[in-house]
């Protein structure tokens, strides 16, 4: 064994049986443009790690060079166990925007990912009416539909890795937190799970640790209610001609006009005084956004939530 | 590796396209073979090599276009869309990747070919000595194997090609050149380059359709005109049985070297 891989073996926390994962030098590059320079990383079993950062900032590519269909410089770990040498079925990958072929049914699809070698007993059942019909094919479903067949797939069996790009774009409410109780249970039986997406504020509800990747390079891993009060929270304020220009409420340390809304830009751990300053100012909750005006979800995002 | 090929054959089977395939074949065969009956009506058994001939030719036509372009697609579907990066993902090998798509593409093409030939033992019921079946399957395997050559190299074709309409375009391609042309070609260079005996023999292995053509003909124990310049220069040179032999091993080495450079292929490139 390599001096690398002695220290991450040494590394890798080990929870009932179960690794977790530990990543160094993981580089990618195509021709000039450096995707990936030098992530180290390292996610314990049973944690969720959220992967968040703008476009362009190395999250799929991350996630694709871990699931080993993305070739790159560099090693990964889980239990000491190099990735490309795990037996089938330990990981579960899915990429961003998957596209299955579309005369496959969902019946097919789940049957394939069942009848993997290395498949397991599944540790975690897909809730009553999350699927679409078995016999529907995938081509004639939506694109949320077709994401949670992917997902239901991918969940399948007992993997103990799990790498998912932007699980919950495309997702109705009611999925999204259907796919946030499988992957909690997977957690909970041990699993290292890691999920990218643009926005953090999809993941702080159940994640445990916020890995911010910028330029390809990891800018800031904390556990979530630590990264939380790092980050910077955007308040959308719906503004209608003729309204009286709105006190900019205390906390706030950006602002801008975006056409018809008035964006407030503040740490994290001002958002919830902030929303209840507007409350106080007289601007109802149903003029207010978090995250973009195109975001349909309202609310505080629970600060200090995961475990 | 099942579970890759069953997902991969009905996902094949529900397209239009193979549906089209199959039913246009054994249409097509089935006519082939009518006229055919005719033919061996009036002429008697002069017309039974004519026959065969004829349902060789379109059994190395129509399969092998579905199978090299299936092929093709289906490789880069699965890499388009992230079915094979998930699958990846799971722990599969490129190389379990390639041969379940390939396992999945010939057997889409073999049931193709049996539609054909099941439409052809229809019309001969009756018609042909029951001695001729094993030579009628022979036949078939034959056109099987021709079909896995050019799902192989479709499969190849996939994996070095991204886009779905582009890897299609290459397959369709590949396969005319190897349809029509090849064999002219190399002959013709043979020609020109006074290497005769070389350029023959190239033009008969480095192509698996003509491969599969002379095997066929060599199979049906054809003669003269039948067995065609390669047919019978390999007859001639070899004698029967080898040159029955090094064919079979060149329709092995097509279906298993292209396979193989496409999982190559994929090794080195991002799924």
């Amino acid at each position: 064994m390599s001096a690398l891989a002695t220290t991450a073996a040494t590394i890798a926390v080990t929870r009932d049986g179960l690794a977790g994962l530990s990543v160094r030098g993981l580089r990618k590059s195509y021709g000039a443009r450096v995707v990936l320079d030098g992530i180290d990383l390292d996610v314990a079993p049973g944690q969720i790690a959220a992967i968040v950062g703008e476009n362009g900032a190395g999250k799929s590519t991350l996630l694709g060079a871990l699931a080993g269909g993305i070739r790159h410089a560099g090693e990964g770990w889980l239990g000491g166990t190099p990735l490309g040498r795990l037996e089938p079925g330990r990981t579960a990958y899915m990429p961003q925007r998957p596209r299955l072929p579309a005369m496959a049914t969902v019946a097919d699809v789940l049957a394939l990912f069942r009848g993997l070698p290395g498949a397991q007993p599944d540790r975690v059942a897909i809730p009553d009416g999350f699927l679409p019909p078995p016999a529907s094919p995938v081509g004639q479903l939506s694109g949320g539909q077709a994401q949670r067949v992917v997902l239901a797939a991918m969940l399948l069996g007992a993997p103990e890795l799990i790498l998912l790009d932007e699980p919950l774009a495309n997702l109705d409410e009611e999925a999204h937190e259907a796919v946030i109780a499988m992957l909690a249970r997977h957690r909970d039986a041990g699993a290292t799970v890691l999920v990218a997406s643009p926005a953090a504020i999809d993941l702080l509800g159940f994640a445990d640790r916020i890995v911010r990747l910028a330029a390809g390079r990891i800018v800031d891993a904390a556990d979530t209610a630590a990264s939380l009060a790092r980050m910077t929270m955007t308040l959308w304020v719906r503004w209608r001609p003729g309204d009286d220009e709105p006190l900019v409420p205390a906390g706030v340390t950006r602002t801008r006009r975006e056409g018809g809304w008035l964006v407030l830009e503040m740490p994290e751990a001002e958002a919830v005084a902030v929303l209840g300053r507007l409350s106080a100012a007289g601007i109802a909750p149903d003029r207010i956004r978090i995250g973009g005006p195109g975001e349909q979800r309202r609310g505080s995002p629970t600060p200090g939530a995961g475990r | 590796m099942s579970a890759m090929v069953r997902f991969h054959l009905g996902t094949a089977l529900r397209g239009r396209a193979s549906l089209a395939a199959l039913a246009g074949f054994a249409l097509a065969s089935a006519v082939v073979a009518i006229v055919g009956l005719g033919s061996f009506r009036q002429l008697g058994l002069r017309a039974v090599s004519p026959t065969a001939a004829s349902i060789v030719n379109l059994a190395l036509l129509l399969p092998t276009a579905q199978a090299a372009v299936l092929g093709a697609l289906t490789v880069t579907t699965g890499r388009e869309g992230g079915l094979y990066a998930m699958l990846r993902g799971r722990g599969m090998g490129e190389a379990s990747l390639v041969v379940s798509t390939w396992l999945a593409v010939t057997i889409a093409g073999a049931l193709t070919l049996v539609a054909g030939f099941a439409a052809v033992a229809l019309v001969l019921a009756g018609n042909v000595p029951l001695g001729d079946m094993p030579v009628f399957l022979a036949l078939l395997a034959v056109m099987v194997a021709a079909a896995g050559s050019a799902a192989a190299v479709g499969i190849l074709v996939g994996a070095l090609v991204r886009a779905r309409l582009q890897a299609a375009l290459v397959a369709l391609g590949v396969w005319f050149l190897l349809a029509v042309g090849l064999d002219l070609v190399v002959v013709g260079l043979g020609v020109i380059l006074r290497a005769g005996e070389p350029a023959l023999l190239a033009a008969t292995l480095g192509n698996p359709l003509q491969a599969a053509r002379v095997l066929s003909f060599l199979v049906i124990d054809a003669e003269g005109g039948v067995l065609g310049p390669l047919g019978t220069y390999l007859d001639v040179r070899l004698g029967r049985d080898p040159a029955i032999a090094v064919l079979a091993v060149a329709l092995a080495t097509w279906c298993a070297a292209p396979a193989f450079l496409a999982a190559r292929a994929l090794r080195r490139r991002d799924l």
